[in-house]
């Protein structure tokens, strides 16, 4: 990975200072109870921070992410709300999981399986400090200065774990949210993970995790991540995936809620033969903001990495896409892929895609795609004389196009569980749509 | 009188410098077969679209009658649900839609307005199956998505396929014939032959004779400058195939100068 040089903070705004002092602030309460090794990680979040500051609009990374929302909205570390299981019922899926639920961002035993039942192969623990490593951003330190609860799952050499194990993350009243996540699967192992992040009032979530994946040799992970945290709330997700020689790693996002998010996925390719694939599916309304972003780092030979990305965005709503493709120069023979494509169903939509390659070695085939478009008048009229309703029509179509990345999915239940929840969305926007 | 088209004025919408149609007259009985025969530009498709309820076009002018009411009141959704059933010159492509879903939908949308009960899964696939053999197409047909990755003649029996499914009243063929080879010109003439009653009307546009060879209308119309200027039997699909649209044309300039 190429280090990032960090420049010199921008000039920070009254706002952005009043958010950094804050956030030190709650920082700080946090560290007075805690071991010095955690205030230690704390300390050198927040040394970031206080250097670097909060991005601004001219960082270019930052350009189409509007944060001075979320500055304005500052949020407190929460104590648990009561959450009782048949509130989730309707939200979880009813297949069969392995449960781990944490509500207002503290883990729940009542609400969640077992932690000595995990599925064979699977050691799922707790830890009660932030993972450890140089935040590289202002949410990652954020991240350090605030989490205070991380989960470890380890996966077995050669287990195959077949049953999904699902992070729900529920909250009941506004505040702080931030969850680390640590996976590690061991060679030649498989597990799937789903992430759901579920808001069961109005008030609002600051929700900023961040995760790190670690497969080895052969290991294989397929992860969903829903994401419908009310209209009011602000996600952020940083995700790091490292992937041994011929493993194999399935990333779907599919966001359909929060006011303003930002789901980051890095990817390194370290080794021969790895397979990756990265999606997303967004649809989003009203004054909503859904950022989506790779970055996929092809370091040595005969990788192989594919995208699809598909945004529909109603009324004022904007999307951002940024996704970069990265060939080293031994990475010969890499195959990459990446796709984006956006329906705009208003003249006021607006979209932001940024696809980017950059190529040092010689021999690959790499290719990025994007369009941006309105609904298709022609397929409209085709289905109205056809006797299709106009509004159905729209819903058809947009449909159509709009859980094609889904179609990657193997699990039928997942796929059928994740295609209902978007379709419950879609059905509650058609009104909006004309 | 199944259509009754009275001196239909219409143009391109919000265009009044493109008038297309000038004062089209057509009557067409149930059970009978019209073919529209004219050089290009005469109007041909927009007829057919202006018919189908296709928002490019402006009526400015004229009536649409319909079993009984009044085409224009309608929306296209609508005329299609009465039993207007138009086969596209450019049958459309919609990614990511199953014809099984298409049609399930367009086949419901349709028994919902004759107060028929729905379709559901396997009644519609047994419906369909016996209309896929008719046809002549691929077995996984329903599986794919509407008109994705067909050939130009696929497109084309599709929607006669359509046409098979949905059981129209009156049924709008827009140059189904261009572009397809003898196989499966002969296809779509069996579908239409095979559709036609004594309740079914058909208008059938086309450039070519061929078609017809195959259909045998029972009235053939010379479309021109967006009127119809001669109408006889099927002998005239040879006339002008022979002699081509002048002497027609010609004739009917010199009437009107009169």
């Amino acid at each position: 990975m190429t280090t990032k040089i960090n420049k010199p903070a921008p000039k920070q705004s009254p706002i952005a200072l009043k958010a950094i002092e804050h956030y030190l602030g709650v920082s700080n309460e946090l560290m007075a109870q805690e071991p010095a090794d955690v205030q230690r990680i704390r300390k050198t979040a927040q040394a970031y921070l206080s250097e670097q500051g909060l991005p601004t609009r001219r960082h270019e990374d930052w350009q189409y992410t509007p944060l001075s929302g979320w500055m304005n909205a500052l949020q407190s570390q929460k104590s648990p709300g009561v959450v009782l299981a048949n509130q989730l019922k309707d939200h979880l899926p009813s297949f069969d999981c392995f449960k781990l639920v944490f509500v207002d961002g503290v883990f729940s035993e009542t609400l969640s399986d077992t932690l000595s039942n995990a599925p064979k192969g699977c050691e799922i623990t707790l830890q009660s400090a932030p993972l450890s490593f140089q935040p590289q951003d202002a949410f990652q330190a954020l991240y350090a200065m605030l989490s205070t609860q991380t989960l470890s799952v380890q996966v077995q050499p050669k287990a195959w774990v077949e049953t999904p194990i699902l992070i729900a993350q529920v909250s009941t009243q506004p505040g702080v949210e931030s969850l680390g996540m640590k996976v590690v699967v061991n060679e030649q192992a498989q597990c799937s993970f789903i992430q759901q992040h579920i808001t069961l009032d109005n008030s609002v979530q600051f929700s900023n995790g961040y995760q790190q994946f670690e497969l080895k040799e052969q290991a294989q992970v397929k992860q969903y991540v829903l994401q419908n945290l009310n209209g009011q709330s602000f996600y952020f997700k940083n995700q790091g995936v490292t992937q041994g020689k011929q493993s194999d790693f399935q990333s779907f996002y599919i966001s359909l809620g929060a006011l303003v998010s930002r789901h980051m996925n890095v990817v390194e390719m370290n080794a021969e033969y790895c397979e990756t694939s990265q999606n997303s599916v967004v649809l989003v309304e009203g004054k909503q903001v859904c950022d989506s972003r790779t970055i996929t780092q092809h370091n040595q030979p005969h990788g192989n990495s594919q995208q699809l990305h598909k945004f529909v965005l109603y009324q004022q709503a904007r999307g951002v896409f940024n996704g970069m493709i990265y060939v080293a120069e031994d990475a010969q023979k890499t195959n990459g892929l990446m796709e984006n494509k956006n329906l705009l169903l208003s003249n006021e939509a607006k979209m932001d895609t940024k696809p980017q390659l950059e190529i040092y070695a010689d021999d690959v085939k790499c290719a990025h795609g994007c369009a941006s478009g309105q609904i298709d008048e022609n397929q409209l009229f085709y289905c109205q004389a056809r006797g299709i309703r106009k509004a159905d029509a729209l819903n058809l179509i947009t449909q159509a196009f709009l859980l094609e990345p889904l179609d990657l999915i193997g699990s039928a239940d997942i796929k059928k569980w994740l295609t209902l929840q978007v379709n419950n969305k879609l059905a509650s926007l058609a009104d909006v749509a004309r | 009188m199944l259509l009754d088209v009275q001196n239909l004025k219409a143009q391109v919408a919000e265009d009044e410098s493109k008038q297309i149609l000038k004062g089209l007259n057509l009557q067409i009985k149930a059970g009978e077969v019209h073919a529209i025969m004219g050089p290009n530009g005469a109007g041909k498709s927009t007829l057919s679209s202006v018919l189908a309820g296709r928002e490019d076009y402006e009526v400015t002018e004229g009536s649409i009658q319909f079993d009984g009411e009044d085409l224009l009141d309608i929306d296209a959704e609508d005329r299609a649900r009465k039993g207007v059933f138009l086969a596209f010159q450019y049958p459309v492509e919609i990614p990511g839609v199953s014809n099984k879903l298409f049609l399930q939908t367009s086949v419901n949308a349709i028994r919902e307005e004759r107060g028929q009960p729905a379709l559901d899964m396997f009644d519609f696939d047994e419906f369909a199956q016996e209309k896929i053999e008719l046809m002549g197409m691929r077995k996984d047909l329903l599986e794919r998505s509407v008109n994705v990755g067909f050939s130009g003649g696929e497109k084309k029996r599709n929607d006669i396929f359509q046409m098979a499914l949905l059981e129209p009243k009156l049924c709008i063929l827009d140059e189904t014939d261009s572009g397809l080879d003898i196989d499966a010109m002969k296809v779509v003439a069996n579908g239409v032959n095979s559709l036609r009653s004594d309740e079914r009307s058909f208008i059938v546009v086309t450039h070519y004779q061929r078609l017809l060879d195959y259909i045998k209308p029972d009235f053939v119309h010379v479309l021109y400058d967006g009127q119809i200027i001669k109408t006889g039997g099927f002998e005239l699909v040879h006339e002008l195939e022979e002699n081509g649209y002048d002497q027609i044309v010609q004739a009917f300039h010199a009437q009107a100068n009169i």
